[in-house]
């Protein structure tokens, strides 16, 4: 019986059925020291081209037995007698001449390897994280779609509510566990919402003047809600497993930027490592590309910021700073997805800086600067053109990609 | 400052403060792995080893008798991690490999770092469940230790045992019951491992509980006699 045994310099085929020796070596193949890592790589990837290939070298004849050990689940006996000599192997043709160099090579190869490895890992998982970003989107659009037609639909029945119960999510709990008018009681409702709500919608419910509808039109309803609310938990799943995701990916991003909006600067960039290859500048404004073209093109004010324009920071600052608070925080984020992808966690230290430097803008600019009137004027009338420009430009963004304009709308957290 | 070998390179270190401390002799003087502090006695720098960072060093500290990583000993070290207690090994070892697996891509990168200066640190990104994904890369080994955290861990220990441990070579394992149970009684739990330890071809020859360093955990070693 043969049997192929790779190590990481070469492969051996032993003609073993009893005992062994290295006499029992039958053929073996060193391999080009260059092409030892993707040889590796190859095989833990399930790309076995070199087995054939070996085979064919060999001149094995196709209705030969080969047990390929590394393709195996349990070792084999010849398997063990070549890891007991890896090294004796290797130098016996000619790979090493010491033991330490068998060390250093061997480390070499595998850093090589896990290099390959990492790289490849890293690429899935921005995939994953691409794919979920997209799948919540996809999601908030049709929560949005369903929740208003939920609210059109009950609306026929019980029409107050509408106007009273804001949150999608909540309006389709209420249907769902409440349904018919006369379930609309103070007591059960103070259970969902404040007291002072609960009244308001158990009036509402009482002398509501809405149309009568059937167990049957109803139970309709109930059960298009109750998908909703289906949703919305998937919703909450998806964002959890985003934020697993994040953290094991890039955690001073996540910490510095929130996961979501962390996932968004991965997503809108095609990947943590063309991210981490952006300048700080160009970070602020990821997400305001039709801004920015318009202030490349038409010569409006630059945008101040992107997606990061969603940050807490920037929107607990007044209106004045935002810009600057906004570079600050890029710059940060600039710092840390580089320390992502180079696997070092400073974000602690990081976020630390940054909340020292907002501190320091704010007492700087306590209030917002008054510039020369003329100045200002000639500004603003710059910056109404801008934004009809961008609401011409944002009409047509819509129709092409519908999603866009909703996604604020069902999230709080996205 | 007192340096006396207590095991084969691994060193008490009397810095004359009364706390009593361990070290091995760095590999790569000036370099420090984890932020342990370093101390030069008569030319020879060591490395205080961390008892609160590394089970190895606290199971020591807490009186462990057998101790089977020796200068020239191969080792296959699974859940290397950053390579706090990998590095150690290292040192003791001195010109012999420590193959280093690891499983999280991103943990590994900072293994990465370290294996830069210790070339007999061997990275390995892979999953210790699945001993055949490198098994053309590890030789026989003449010590496999385990610190993986999983629930079967045991299972994963012989399993790596039959690829890569020599007949008579030696299996350590850091269990920590809560990663095996939350609610059973640690003692239970220990004791549940010992079997699947000794049914799978381990012989126990020492178990040493380290706390106070770390809560319900134990170290065990054992012989390999399938
Ligand atoms: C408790 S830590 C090890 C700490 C390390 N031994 C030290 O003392 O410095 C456990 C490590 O095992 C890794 N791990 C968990 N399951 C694994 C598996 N199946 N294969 C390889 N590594 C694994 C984890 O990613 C983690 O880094």
């Amino acid at each position: 019986m043969y049997y192929l045994i790779f190590t990481s310099y070469g492969a051996f085929l032993l003609d073993y059925n009893g005992d062994l020796s290295l006499e029992n070596i039958k053929y073996y193949k060193i391999f080009p020291e260059e092409d030892i890592p993707k040889i590796m790589y190859d095989l833990r990837r399930g790309n076995l081209q070199i087995v054939d290939k070996l085979k064919e070298e060999w001149n094995l004849k196709d209705g030969e037995k080969v047990i390929v050990e590394y393709l195996e689940e349990e070792p084999t006996t010849p398997g063990k007698f070549v890891r007991e000599n890896v090294y004796t192997l290797g130098k016996r043709y000619g790979v090493f001449n010491s033991y330490e160099e068998f060390i250093e090579k061997t480390n070499l190869w595998t850093t090589e390897l896990t290099k390959l490895l990492m790289k490849e890992a890293s690429e899935r998982k921005d995939k994953l994280i691409i794919q979920t970003v997209s799948a919540l989107d996809d999601l908030d659009e049709t929560l949005n779609l369903f929740s208003e037609r939920l609210r059109e639909w009950y609306s026929l029945y019980f029409p107050e509510m509408d106007k009273i119960i804001k949150k999608h999510e909540l309006y389709a709990k209420l249907v769902s566990q409440f349904l018919k008018r006369e379930n609309y009681t103070r007591t059960k409702l103070k259970e969902f919402l404040p007291s002072k709500t609960a009244k308001i919608l158990s009036k509402a419910a009482k002398s509501s003047m809405g149309a009568e509808l059937s167990e049957r039109d109803l139970s309709i309803i109930k059960e298009f809600a109750d998908q909703i609310i289906s949703l919305y938990n998937l919703r909450d799943k998806l964002v959890k497993y985003l934020e697993e995701l994040m953290e094991e990916t890039a955690p001073n991003l996540t910490k510095l930027a929130g996961p979501s909006l962390g996932a968004r600067l991965i997503s809108l960039t095609g990947g943590l490592e063309r991210l981490s290859k952006l300048p700080a500048s160009t970070i602020q404004v990821i997400g305001a590309e039709k801004a920015l073209f318009a202030h490349l093109r038409l010569g409006a004010d630059p945008p101040k910021h992107g997606v990061i324009f969603q940050h807490p920071l920037i929107q607990s600052s007044p209106w004045w700073i935002r810009g600057k608070v906004a570079r600050a925080l890029a710059c940060k984020l600039a710092v840390g997805v580089r320390a992502d992808v180079f696997g070092n966690y400073i974000a602690d230290e990081l976020l630390e800086a940054l909340n020292k430097r907002v501190e320091e803008i704010k007492r700087k600019y306590p209030e917002p600067r008054k510039k020369t009137s003329k100045k200002r004027k000639e500004k603003k009338e710059k910056g109404k053109k801008k934004k009809k420009e961008d609401k011409k430009k944002k009409k047509k963004g819509k129709k092409s990609k519908k999603g866009k304009k909703v996604i604020g709308k069902t999230s709080s957290k996205w | 400052m007192k340096v006396r070998e207590i095991f084969d390179n691994v060193y008490e270190i009397d810095t004359g403060d009364g706390v009593r401390r361990i070290g091995t002799k760095s590999l790569v003087p000036s370099k420090r792995v984890y932020g342990e502090r370093v101390v030069k006695i008569e030319g020879v720098e060591y490395r205080i080893w961390n008892p609160n960072k590394s089970k190895l060093a606290a199971a020591i500290l807490k009186g462990l008798k057998v101790m089977p990583i020796k200068r020239g000993s191969k080792v296959l070290y699974l859940g290397a991690s950053a390579g706090t207690t990998p590095s150690h090994v290292a040192d003791i070892v001195e010109y012999a490999p420590v193959y280093s697996v690891e499983f999280s891509p991103r943990i590994m990168r900072e293994f990465l770092e370290v294996c830069k200066d210790r070339k007999n640190l061997i990275p390995i990104l892979g999953d210790a469940n699945l001993p055949n994904t490198y098994s053309n890369i590890v030789e026989m080994v003449d010590v496999i230790y385990e610190d993986v955290a999983q629930v079967n861990q045991a299972e994963i220990l012989i399993k790596n045992a039959k690829w890569f441990l020599k007949e008579g070579g030696y299996g350590i394992i850091a269990i920590k019951a809560r990663s095996i149970d939350v609610v059973k009684d640690p003692k239970e739990i220990f004791k549940e491992q010992r079997e699947i330890l000794t049914e799978g071809g381990f012989k126990i020859v020492d178990e040493v509980d380290i706390e106070p360093f770390e809560r319900d955990h134990v170290l065990m070693v054992g012989i390999w006699q399938p």
